[in-house]
């Protein structure tokens, strides 16, 4: 290693193999004397599976299975995503049991999401351990309340959905099982007590030293608002509009009028812009910059307990807004399972040929599944654009920004270790970014 | 009194797949202390920063199907120094939902997604034991808790592991579902994939979709001619024996009746 402490000299930053992320990349990033930042290069090596591919060919009924071996921790996401596709293109409108369901199953594995992340992939960076398992022994409390809170929400799509990975019962406009009255109320039981859990978990995140730094792209989201009686619309994962702190405002459907992704040589993954040729954040902050509104009165308490004010343009604050995700996850989880009281549905499709578009919030950002499908209902064309890709090229940015801002100040390991949090607080999954 | 307090060493290698097997791995949940109490994890990059490719390990768990060359070579070298390797989940298994490209040809199938496939260097998609010499399987999408439980605890016990190995109908059976193939005539895979789910999704009023893979030595041309005397299309039957496992020649065998699959080679 030869480290020169001269901060005026250059720097590179090579890492192979980054570690505690979904999915395979390495980073270059090189600096130049006097500060200059010369190359930044996210490095997704993470082989294509091409899922855009075999999908050609595939049936209507088969896509949603297909689909969540895309990404382990969003299989839900993914899932839904194909479901809402395959009835737009069908003209299919599912009963309102069904979405709030769909909306149940998404907020859990949101909740489920963000608390690994938290836990297992940041925090062991800004306590000094290579892995959680390390922390373990010291952190007893924290691996307590990890369990406790996976659990908890675990439990609702392994009983509304057979198994928190890859559930089976969710299908084209509607669900093959319903859980009874008595399990949903188990469930919000279940999660009213480990509640108090993700509050500390939000004061534990609050605590931790978070980099300076001012992203400089959009935030861009799906928002949904409020109808009829309603006094405020919802927090909003499966339906809405998509829009952005650019001033944005699209339906769904012209999410190809605004966005456009393009390939790099150096990546397996294609990366999106606005067409105006800025980048854009999706994600926890992104959704709780532009629908802080919508979340629950006591999250809007616990946001200011925290200092959270928005909006919030730091990148590594993303970590902040996840913690306050899970702790409002919960509340409308507990919501939900107390209110859907499940009736007897039974799911049938008209099979139609035409093309469906539809866009949902997974954990990291948008995910948009775009089908062309035929009169059998066998797919002809399909389009996948996963969060992690659309958080690429604000990702480079913001690595730019830090090399930029700490570059000459830091030494070797201390900008590495940045580098590290930065691409981590976006919890970026380079599986569902390849795919 | 069996169990020496000696820590496993264990390395953890990912290639083509959604990591969702690796994440049933770290959550583990309840069993999570036990296993950490007993394991030192030598390499795992999506739970350890750094960590040695090196080993030696005690064991090695595979995560995904090969799909490029770089991939046998690191596998090759991983499984020099293991003592046990297990492909976990059903991309390592038997290829996986990844191996439904196999059935297209690699150039056509990188022109559908890239414009510029230059540096696209994808082959078509195997698994593990297509190139190393295996110490089991433990089957699943995501992989089974239950046989990942035998197979941590036989390594430390010393005993041979015993995995799941009948087929999804004699979960149903266990179960007492009513059979979804013969009552309703849905064209379940129950019979031909491997066990080891509890007959989940009978046990959610639908069709097993072999997400498994196949059981050994199962006799899939015949289950395909029952699906075709219920009226399922020739193409239809093609597609349930190739969304998990044709890499297999048990599936592939009930797929090129009704379709033509290519050979993996």
């Amino acid at each position: 290693m030869d480290r020169q402490p001269n901060p005026f000299n250059s720097k590179t930053i090579s890492i192979d193999y980054l570690a505690r992320t979904e999915g395979e990349s390495g980073l270059m990033v090189k600096i130049a004397e006097g500060g200059d930042v010369q190359e930044i290069k996210l490095k997704i090596f993470e082989p294509p599976r091409f899922f855009e591919g075999f999908l050609v060919g595939r049936k209507y009924s088969e896509a949603g299975d297909i689909v969540s071996r895309i990404c382990g921790i969003c299989p839900i996401s993914h899932l839904t995503t194909s479901l809402q596709a395959v009835e737009d293109a069908m003209g299919i409108m599912p009963s309102p049991q069904t979405r709030r369901l769909r909306r149940l199953m998404c907020v859990s594995q949101v909740v489920a999401s963000h608390i690994i992340h938290l836990y297992m992939f940041v925090l062991p960076d800004y306590f000094g351990y290579p892995g959680f398992a390390e922390m373990m022994p010291e952190f007893k409390k924290e691996t307590d309340y990890l369990l406790a809170m996976k659990e908890a929400v675990n439990n609702v799509a392994e009983k509304i959905g057979g198994r928190p990975l890859n559930p089976v019962s969710m299908v084209v406009n509607g669900f093959t099982k319903l859980p009874d009255r008595e399990t949903m109320l188990s469930l919000a039981e279940g999660i009213r007590a480990v509640l108090p859990m993700a509050y500390e978990t939000a004061m534990m995140m609050s605590r931790l030293p978070y980099p300076d730094l001012e992203t400089e792209g959009e935030f861009a989201a799906l928002r949904k608002e409020a109808s009829g009686e309603e006094e405020r619309g919802e927090y909003a994962f499966n339906e809405g509009r998509l829009v952005s702190s650019g001033g944005l405002n699209l339906d769904i459907h012209d999410y190809f009028a605004a966005f456009c992704e393009q390939e790099q040589g150096y990546a397996q993954a294609k990366k999106s812009f606005l067409k105006t040729g800025n980048t854009y954040m999706s994600g926890a902050l992104a959704r709780v910059n532009l629908k802080f509104d919508q979340l629950h009165d006591e999250t809007k308490k616990l946001a200011q307990e925290i200092g959270f004010s928005r909006p919030d343009r730091n990148p590594f604050h993303n970590n902040l807004a996840q913690a306050l995700e899970i702790y409002d996850g919960m509340l409308e989880s507990i919501r939900l399972l107390s209110e859907i009281d499940p009736k007897k549905e039974v799911p049938s499709v008209d099979i139609r040929a035409g093309e469906g578009v539809a866009i949902t919030e997974a954990p990291r950002g948008l995910l948009m599944h775009r089908y062309v499908i035929d009169r059998r209902g066998v797919i002809e064309e399909a389009n996948l654009i996963t969060p992690t890709s659309q958080n690429f090229a604000n990702i480079e940015r913001d690595l730019h920004l830090l090399a930029a801002r700490y570059g000459q100040s830091d030494d070797h390991e201390a900008l590495r270790l940045k580098c590290e949090q930065l691409i981590r607080a976006y919890d970026p999954c380079f599986s569902c970014s390849v795919h | 009194m069996l169990v020496k307090k000696k820590k496993l060493r264990l390395g953890v290698f990912k290639y083509s797949c959604c990591a969702g097997c690796e994440f049933e791995l770290i959550y583990f949940q309840k069993y999570i202390r036990e296993t950490f109490d007993n394991v030192d994890i030598i390499y795992f990059r999506m739970a350890k920063s750094g960590g040695s490719e090196e080993g030696p390990f005690d064991l090695v768990l595979i995560d995904g199907a090969i799909t490029e060359a770089w991939q046998v070579d690191q596998l090759k070298r991983v499984r020099q120094v293991a003592r046990f390797l297990l492909p976990i989940g059903s991309c390592a298994v038997n290829g996986g939902i990844p191996a439904i490209k196999n059935h297209t040809s690699e150039l056509d199938m990188e022109k559908r997604v890239y414009q510029d496939i230059t540096h696209v260097h994808s082959i078509k998609t195997h698994p593990v034991d297509d190139y190393v010499q295996v110490d089991g399987y433990i089957k699943g999408c995501p992989m089974g808790r239950k046989d990942l439980y035998e197979a941590f605890t036989s390594l430390l016990l010393g005993k041979r592991p015993s995995f799941v190995n009948y087929s999804v109908c004699v979960e149903c059976k266990i179960k007492g579902n009513t059979c979804v193939l013969i009552s309703y005539g849905w064209p379940c895979m129950g019979p031909v994939t491997n066990g080891g789910c509890g007959a989940l999704c009978p046990s959610y009023n639908r069709a097993c979709y072999a997400c498994w893979g196949p059981m050994e030595d199962a006799n899939a041309p015949a289950l395909a001619r029952q699906f075709e005397k219920m009226g399922l299309a020739p193409d239809d039957i093609f597609r349930r024996f190739t969304q998990y496992g044709s890499t297999k020649p048990e599936f592939r065998r009930g797929a090129e009746l009704y379709g033509s699959t290519t050979q993996p080679f």
